[in-house]
């Protein structure tokens, strides 16, 4: 049994077995990622569409109607594949480059939040992306810093989330793997997402959460996020504040080296100026009235959280207790 | 170099001049040119013609107006500019005396030897 899709193709309407589908659409992808950018390249992806229908149109099954995979495998070996129309391509050499060396010649990877496989706000998985490591051992990592830094990571964690760009559009998700962008990866990778997206959605469809997060999402703007992290980060802060020292983790193994137990972890509130928070709070309000710093401002921040983190670090490891003492 | 690829070139050269050729006696849709050029072998796979035929529209050597069908959707049909008549003309001469330069040149070489 196979699933039939409509589609229309120049205005006429098709019935499309769907792996048919999926190769017809990746076909006219490529094709339009060919013309798109030449001059007149409309008019010369409606002329290879209406050509596709004339084809389909010869040819189609009688009895069925069906447009059927052999049949899409067939039109695309007599359209040939865009990466064959070179050969017409006459005079004008130098104006026509080809698709592979598009913009990008080299790749470089980039940091970026990795939407598709966040958490949270896709941070960790972003790292993982850029470091090409396990994201669930980044995971962990992030995890067990938590009680190590007292909950600085958590800041970062949240600076990162507000300063990263999420990884939206195909070339940077290729970016971000620091794969090529080329037309054959951009195919892939949306073919690849096509399935993916189906999968989950299926699955998806069925459960109770889907009406619930329907809701959910539409009362959030990206805006609200933004916010929402915002005040988030303050009322963490604001916890961290009035908590005392927090050894947790550390207490074990720390109680195993005697006099070691209390103070090996100091928060870092207490070795860095007056505290480190108080500085981050004051500089994120500075950066949320004055929005054209704020950038540079977040950059500042987490400077300080780092700072502080590896000022703590050294403490810890060179009888830091015994100033705190 | 490889032959398909020489020969892929030589087609390239003439392909305009033979879409010339087709539309310089009648109107022709854009399948009909697309059957006589593939019966002559001229070209490999269909999506060569497109670009081709839009270039040379926006060079305005041709033209083209849609026309009802019988079957189908309306239809795109080709159709020679005077400057593409003009055009062709020069092609003409040029392609006489290039077949004949190629001649020439075949018979001072080959024949002395066979």
């Amino acid at each position: 049994m196979k699933k039939t899709v409509t589609i229309n193709i120049s205005g006429q309407m098709f019935f499309i077995d769907e792996d048919a589908y999926k190769c017809l659409q990746s076909y006219l992808t490529k094709i339009e990622a060919t013309f798109r950018n030449q001059e007149s390249g409309d008019e010369i992806i409606t002329d290879i569409e209406s050509r596709i229908a004339e084809i389909f149109n010869e040819r189609i099954k009688r009895e069925t109607g069906v447009v059927s995979i052999n049949l899409v495998h067939d039109v695309i070996a007599t359209m040939g594949e865009p990466e064959q129309f070179e050969e017409g391509e006459g005079h004008e050499q130098t104006e026509y480059t080809k698709p592979d060396a598009i913009i990008y010649p080299k790749s470089r990877k980039r940091f970026f939040r990795d939407i598709d496989k966040r958490v949270l706000g896709g941070v960790c998985a972003g790292i993982a992306n850029y470091f090409n490591i396990d994201v669930l051992l980044v995971r962990i990592i992030a995890l067990l810093l938590v009680p190590f830094t007292s909950g600085a990571i958590i800041l970062i964690y949240a600076v990162l989330w507000i300063a990263l760009p999420p990884a939206r559009t195909t070339a940077q998700k290729l970016e971000m793997r620091g794969e090529n962008i080329t037309i054959n990866n951009i195919e892939k990778t949306i073919r690849d997402e096509y399935d993916e997206v189906k999968r989950n959605f299926d699955k998806f469809k069925d459960s109770s959460t889907y009406k619930k997060g329907e809701n959910f999402f539409q009362k959030f703007g990206r805006r609200d996020k933004t916010t929402l992290i915002i005040i988030a980060v303050i009322i963490g802060a604001a916890l961290f504040l009035q908590m005392p020292h927090f050894n947790g983790l550390i207490q074990a193994p720390g109680a195993m080296f005697a006099s070691l137990s209390y103070h090996v972890v100091p928060t870092f509130n207490h070795i860095f100026f007056p505290g480190a928070l108080t500085f981050v709070l004051i500089l994120l309000v500075i950066g949320l009235i004055f929005k054209t710093v704020f950038k540079i401002i977040l950059y500042i921040i987490a400077f300080l959280l780092l700072g502080s983190l590896a000022l703590k670090v050294v403490f810890w490891l060179f009888g830091g207790f015994l100033l705190m003492c | 170099m490889n032959v398909e690829n020489a020969k892929a070139q030589m087609r390239k050269g003439v392909l305009e001049y033979c879409i010339l050729l087709i539309l310089s006696n009648n109107d022709a849709y854009t399948s009909d040119i697309i059957k006589q050029l593939k019966e002559a072998k001229m070209i490999v796979v269909e999506g060569t013609l497109y670009p081709l035929l839009t270039r040379l529209k926006n060079a305005k050597l041709l033209s083209y107006r849609w026309e009802e069908s019988t079957q189908g959707p309306p239809r795109k049909y080709y159709a020679l500019t005077e400057e593409g008549r003009t055009f062709l003309g020069e092609m003409d001469a040029s392609w006489n005396a290039l077949v004949g330069a190629v001649e020439l040149i075949h018979k001072t070489n080959l024949t002395p030897e066979q």
